[in-house]
């Protein structure tokens, strides 16, 4: 093993490696090797003794790195050559990288193959097995990232552990896609109501912890109900506590906490008991308490559902009005249902005393809540279609088999598929199968592997729908399915529709997808634009939007760190969850009204529901879903720019760092990535106690020589963007925990700590731009930008659909995009078009 | 005529020759792995902890070199271990910087965690594992405590290996036996997976032509992964049909409370031992991670432990924070000591076991991944010592991983970024 490694470094180094041609090294002995030779070798780099060996891709990165450096005017750092001495040297190096890429691409094609990450492997037995809500990403193992992406056959890898896991994670949706019994499951309605009961132990739906701690407020109607009488018990003792009600019994409940996971709180006999969609009502009102009193507001609150690990869904509502409210969600058999107050500040209550004086120590928003329903499962047929995908229209029976596991003797009903004639069922179903699996035609070869697993079974007398699962199971986690593949040069019909499909839906082409390419029709510019406008109207074209921002963005780190309690009381987990849909909303607006790329940086509406709007001070906007409203022209937000969800994910928990947030943005919105600092150098981290703001800290490092040069281009956008919070809000003054004055927030239920100190200077200079003294004009030096901003969007949507990195050879192709949509404004829905009707997306 | 052909003749003159010295080795090598391993008397084992929120350093590093080092206020905690045990200071990884995401790091030395191209590469416990071959029903486990999905684990080529988190899970997979039945599906389900993987190597066969020379290099990736899946397998196979060792504890609960770092690190410390007891494993990560959010439930402490790191240099702050690493301190004070009065033949289990203990955060508050605070107990080495290194150009932690290696029987010339065995980690 280690020795095929050494042969193979060896003849790489040998085959490629070639002295640098003359007319470059003139260039490069006039003007770099004074720093850049053996005697020197600033920053390690010795140039007089690299050669050309663009086989090796390290090597073949730096000289791509020298052009760059040379084309930026940033090197040589003084006694800039002539434009004529320039030029010529510029244009030969990149001849030479262009032409080796062309070179490799003959062989190899731009892109590398590629199997499925696991996200599209998810998308795509969801969209394969009809299981919308299959949720298996988690349970592989996480991916790599190759140019920013997970798209790439260099970010994906494989070991022996994703192969174990994903014969697991097979079986797993195989197992949730067949019918749980032969006949319907009736649909039944289930209700529990919140009411007290004369003098006894008060166990309503599992509320009883809560009121024994005092974590909820016992109502008549709308009012608090007083005659609760509550006793803790003795825990050394044993004596476990009870609550008492007397008349009037109360008939309601308020919850003033966000934190599923601080309270565990289940609604007791709501437990679905068949896997299926169901309908889940909420009966309640919004309550606001100030001080021990109820009263009406004018906000609309929302009630976050969860089970065990996942949010099922929410429900709005509105102040005083009882109002029933109802989501239609998928439930398994092991989901039960929480409720919570997802539009609460407080993880808890920490305040003391007795039940009637606890509510008067503090003033929040809460929710009332009467009633629960579940009603289901709903099938409009039987048995559902995940299982004709895999059974067809084969009779379905009930087995009833003796479970065999330890300390449970119970009998178990599971649904069985008669076959009479199981060969030919079998190979019938697995042919069709692999059909829609395959993307492609099926062969004989192909059906070999699943045959022969399947039969192997029948002979050891498996069940049928058993022995079909092995067979499934093979499908789903071989080679064939897993990999995408395509020959060097155009791609085929077929594979055409593989990476549309991977890039606007992250799934499989559906029927109509394929049966195009099956007549080689997709390729037709025509009938390949009018598949991206239908691509991207279907839902489907969701998981492109949240997954390419994700990554883009970086918004899949929005959740690493959590805002300090003690300074951040007012950030509430349903703001990040409302900041993403707003990113991933602003980003849908964009694609249907074809608006161009200076929207990354500014805009004169934007995306909000209530939360939101409260953050960005909006007024009049109530309940939860986002919907589109204009800005005031003096509005600091509008854009990608300014989001929450942006603004949050560039912060960690307690303090925000110009450095960060300035090289996010050169890197994901400029796409001038700034070289990594050098490593000896410690740190900056921003001091919470309010004695010194990160603009002084950070001005001490700037005086470092070795710093500056860098920091004079990395700090100024993150200069403009400390007006924003760790949470997203707009700030004049920093928060701190020991000076300054105090705010009146509150954490928990208990007056909070945090003061405002030191005041926020926004101002800055942008090099070559100019000066801009706070945030809305650094947004009009940038829109100055737009071709940049353009051109970065355009690369990263090319690295993201054809997981391949944009090369010299493509610089040309791309300057060419960058001219046809400079007269579309580059309106983004223009820049999809583009981009599939190019070699790029065409060739492998 | 009938002599003996010349190959035949050369090859007895090679093996008369060339004598023991160089055909010793050389057959060692063609043995199956377990073999060699099992062939050695002494078991030797390692646990290798990670807290991925470090510990004050003020509070953590000794004053004082050597033997007659000053412990610190932290390493009082573990007095009664001071003759079992090493501290080390100045030691990192070069080039791992990236604040918390080094975790990925703290075994496997990869540099530059947060650079686009960055790849993990082999951790510790799988480098020794493949190395030690099957020898234990376990050849390493991966534990975590805590939520997510992050482990101290990675594979040879660099994909992270999925941690247990739940005690009961762990126990039951070291000690709880199926019945007939349930061994009998297990290994059935066993030989589907072995068959399978088989073939996907013929597919992939056929596949292969087709594609250029840089596709190709993908797909041995696959190659290798079905056939070690399948190797590994068949290895499950043998120890399913094996009876599993039975213990007096019963299977823990496990403990849900977000804020129940000690109650879950304890369990998983004891779950730890036993399994080194009942030589189940010899090589075990864990990996101990708040997830930045949750609090610690002491008596005092108030805020979310992530939290408190950023106020260190607050009084009051750093008050809280002490309590919670002194617990955390308290837990592995408890593992020395149960290891060291787990008896074995004429020894006990801590002289033959490592355990390492440190942070990939060097100073959590700055985030800073230099002077990693790190000691090393039992495994049988001349401890009782404070061992100094340069703290501005750090010694690689590779070269004390190196140095485990060989204690583990493992003669690897180099680790990750290893330039040396540690200097001063001598054997008693």
């Amino acid at each position: 093993m280690r020795l095929t490694i050494l042969i193979t470094l060896l003849s790489a180094v040998a085959a490629s490696a070639a002295p640098v041609p003359s007319g470059i090294q003139g260039f490069l002995k006039e003007h770099c090797y004074d720093c850049h030779d053996a005697d020197v070798a600033k920053n390690n780099l010795n140039l007089a003794e690299t050669v050309f060996d663009f086989d090796n891709p390290g090597n073949a990165a730096l000289w791509g790195m020298v052009h760059d450096r040379v084309e930026k005017g940033e090197m040589p750092p003084k006694n800039h050559p002539s434009a004529a001495e320039i030029q010529p040297f510029l244009k030969s190096l990149n001849q030479h990288l262009a032409q080796h890429e062309l070179a490799m691409r003959q062989a190899n094609g731009r892109a590398r193959i590629r199997r499925m990450s696991r996200n599209e492997y998810q998308a795509t037995l969801q969209d394969l097995l009809a299981l919308p809500h299959l949720d298996i990403e988690n349970s592989l193992p996480p991916e790599g990232s190759a140019y920013g992406y997970d798209k790439a056959g260099e970010a994906l890898d494989y070991s022996h552990v994703h192969a174990a896991k994903l014969l697991e994670v097979a079986d797993k949706a195989l197992r949730m896609a067949i019918a749980p019994s032969a006949t319907k499951p009736t649909s039944a309605i289930k209700r529990v109501e919140i009411r007290g009961k004369k003098e006894v132990r008060l166990d309503p739906a599992g509320f009883n912890a809560l009121l024994r701690l005092g974590n909820a407020i016992p109502l008549n109607g709308i009012s608090i109900d007083t005659t609760i009488k509550r006793d803790r018990g003795n825990f050394q003792k044993r004596q476990p506590g009870k609550t008492t009600d007397f008349p009037p019994y109360f008939d309601g409940l308020g919850i003033f906490v966000n934190s599923e996971s601080n309270l565990g709180l289940v609604i007791k006999g709501l437990q679905p008991a068949f896997s299926g969609y169901y309908k889940i009502r909420v009966n309640g009102f919004g309550i606001y308490n100030k001080k021990g009193e109820l009263a009406p507001s004018d906000r609309i609150e929302t009630v976050g559902l969860y089970s065990l690990d996942r949010k099922i869904g929410k429900v709005d509502l509105p102040s005083y009005k009882p109002t029933t409210a109802e989501i239609t969600a998928w439930l398994d058999p092991d989901d039960v249902i929480k409720p919570m107050v997802d539009s609460s500040p407080f993880e808890q209550l920490r305040v003391g005393g007795k039940l009637e004086e606890r509510f008067r120590a503090f003033t929040s928003q809460g929710v009332a809540f009467s009633w629960f329903e579940l009603e289901g499962p709903i099938n409009d047929s039987w048995p559902p279609e995940s299982h004709k995908r895999l059974f067809g229209d084969l009779p379905v029976k009930t087995e009833i088999i003796k479970a065999n596991r330890r300390n449970k003797t119970d009998q178990i009903r599971v649904a069985d598929v008669v076959s009479k004639d199981p060969m030919k069922d079998a190979r019938r179903l697995l042919r069709q199968f692999m059909g829609n699996a395959l993307r492609r035609p099926v062969t004989g070869e192909d059906m070999k592997i699943p045959m022969a697993v399947t039969m192997a079974k029948l002979r050891q007398k498996t069940s049928f729908m058993e022995s079909m699962i092995a067979g499934y199971r093979a499908i789903l986690t071989s080679p064939d399915f897993l990999l995408m593949h395509s020959d060097p040069g155009k791609l085929t019909d077929r594979a055409l529709a593989e990476r549309l499909s991977y890039f606007l839906w992250n799934s499989t082409p559906d029927q109509r997808l394929r049966s195009l390419s099956n007549k080689e029709e997709l390729s037709n510019p025509t009938k390949l634009r009018f598949e991206v406008e239908r691509l991207l109207r279907d839902e489907r074209s969701d998981r492109f939007i949240s997954h390419f921002l994700g990554k883009w963005l970086k918004l899949e780190d929005i959740a690493l760190t959590e805002p300090d309690k003690n300074l951040y009381p007012d950030y509430t987990p349903l703001l990040m969850t409302s900041s993403l849909e707003e990113s991933h909303a602003y980003f849908r607006e964009l694609i249907t009204k074809n608006l161009g790329a200076s929207h990354v940086i500014d805009s004169d509406f934007a995306m909000v529901n209530q939360r939101l709007a409260e953050l960005y001070k909006i007024p009049g906007v109530n309940g939860s879903h986002i919907r589109r409203v204009a800005l005031k022209p003096n509005s600091v937000r509008g854009g990608f720019l300014t989001q929450a969800s942006l603004l949050k994910t560039t912060a960690n928990g307690t303090v925000t760092s110009p450095v960060v947030r300035g090289a996010y943005l050169m890197t994901h919105i400029l796409g001038d990535p700034p070289p990594p600092p050098p490593p000896s150098v410690p740190a900056v981290e921003p001091d919470i106690s309010g004695a010194t703001t990160i603009r002084e800290q950070l001005a001490a490092h700037r005086e470092i020589k070795s710093c500056a040069t860098c920091h004079a281009k990395i700090d100024p956008p993150g200069f403009a963007l400390e007006s924003f919070d760790v949470m997203g809000g707009f700030r004049e003054r920093y928060r701190s925990l020991e000076k300054g004055t105090p705010l009146n927030l509150f954490v928990d239920g208990k007056k909070a700590k945090t003061m405002e100190a030191l005041p926020v200077d926004a101002t800055g200079q942008m090099p070559n731009l100019g000066n801009f003294e706070d945030i809305k004009e650094f947004k009009k030096l940038l829109l100055s930008q737009e071709d940049q901003i353009a051109r970065n969007l355009l690369e990263q949507l090319i690295i993201y659909n054809t997981g391949a990195p944009i090369g010299f050879a493509d610089r040309p192709v791309v300057d060419q995009m960058m001219t046809n949509l400079k007269a579309k404004n580059y309106g983004i829905r223009s820049m999809i078009h583009e981009i599939v009707q190019s070699d790029l997306f065409r060739n492998k | 005529m009938n002599t003996p052909s010349s190959a035949q003749v050369t090859r007895r003159g090679f093996l008369r020759g060339a004598g023991a010295l160089l055909t010793l080795p050389w057959l060692e090598s063609l043995l199956p792995r377990s073999t060699r391993a099992a062939a050695r008397d002494v078991p030797r084992r390692m646990i290798a902890i990670n807290t991925d929120l470090g510990m004050i350093p003020e509070y953590f590093f000794p004053e004082g070199e050597g033997a007659s080092y000053k412990p610190s206020n932290y390493l009082k905690v573990l007095d009664k271990q001071r003759a079992n045990y090493t501290a080390f200071n100045g030691l990192s990884h070069p080039e791992v910087v990236g604040g918390h995401q080094t975790d990925s790091c703290f075994l496997t030395g990869a540099p530059n965690p947060r650079s686009p191209g960055f790849r993990n590469t082999v951790s510790l416990d799988q480098y020794a594992a493949l190395e030690m071959g099957p020898i234990t029903r376990f050849p390493a486990l991966t534990l975590r405590v805590g939520p997510g999905s992050k482990s101290l684990s990675y594979s040879s080529n660099g994909v992270r290996l999925p941690a247990e988190e739940r005690p009961s899970e762990v126990y039951r997979r070291l000690f709880i036996q199926g019945t007939p039945e349930e061994v009998q599906q297990q290994v059935n389900r066993l030989r589907d997976g072995q068959s399978l993987m088989d073939s996907f190597t013929d597919r992939l066969n056929s596949l292969n032509r087709k594609v250029g020379s840089e596709d190709k290099a993908r797909l041995d990736q696959f190659f290798t992964a079905f056939r070690e899946l399948e190797q590994r397998l068949k290895e499950n196979e043998e120890w399913e049909k094996k009876p599993k060792p039975t213990v007096e504890a019963k299977q823990p609960k496990d403990v849900r409370s977000p804020e129940a770092l000690v109650q879950r690190t304890r369990l998983m410390y004891e779950l730890s031992r036993m399994a080194i007891e009942t030589d189940s494993s010899r090589l075990i990560t864990i990996f101990v991670t708040q997830q930045f959010n949750p609090k610690v439930d002491l008596p005092g402490v108030e805020l979310p432990h992530h939290a408190l790191t950023h106020q260190m240099t607050l009084a009051k702050t750093r008050a809280q924070l002490e309590k919670v690493e002194k617990a955390q301190l308290g837990e592995l004070n408890r593992l020395l000591s149960d290891l060291k009065g787990s008896k074995e033949q004429n020894s006990n289990l801590l002289d033959r076991t490592m355990v390492l203990y440190g942070s990939n955060m060097g100073n959590a508050s700055k985030h800073d991944n230099q002077n990693l605070p790190l000691l090393l107990a039992g495994g049988g080495f001349k401890h009782r010592q404070n061992l100094m290194f340069d703290r501005k150009s750090n010694e690689p932690f590779a070269n004390l991983q190196l140095s485990m290696l060989h204690r583990l029987g493992v003669k690897a010339p180099r680790f990750s970024t290893s330039t040396r065995p540690l200097p001063g980690l001598d054997l008693a």
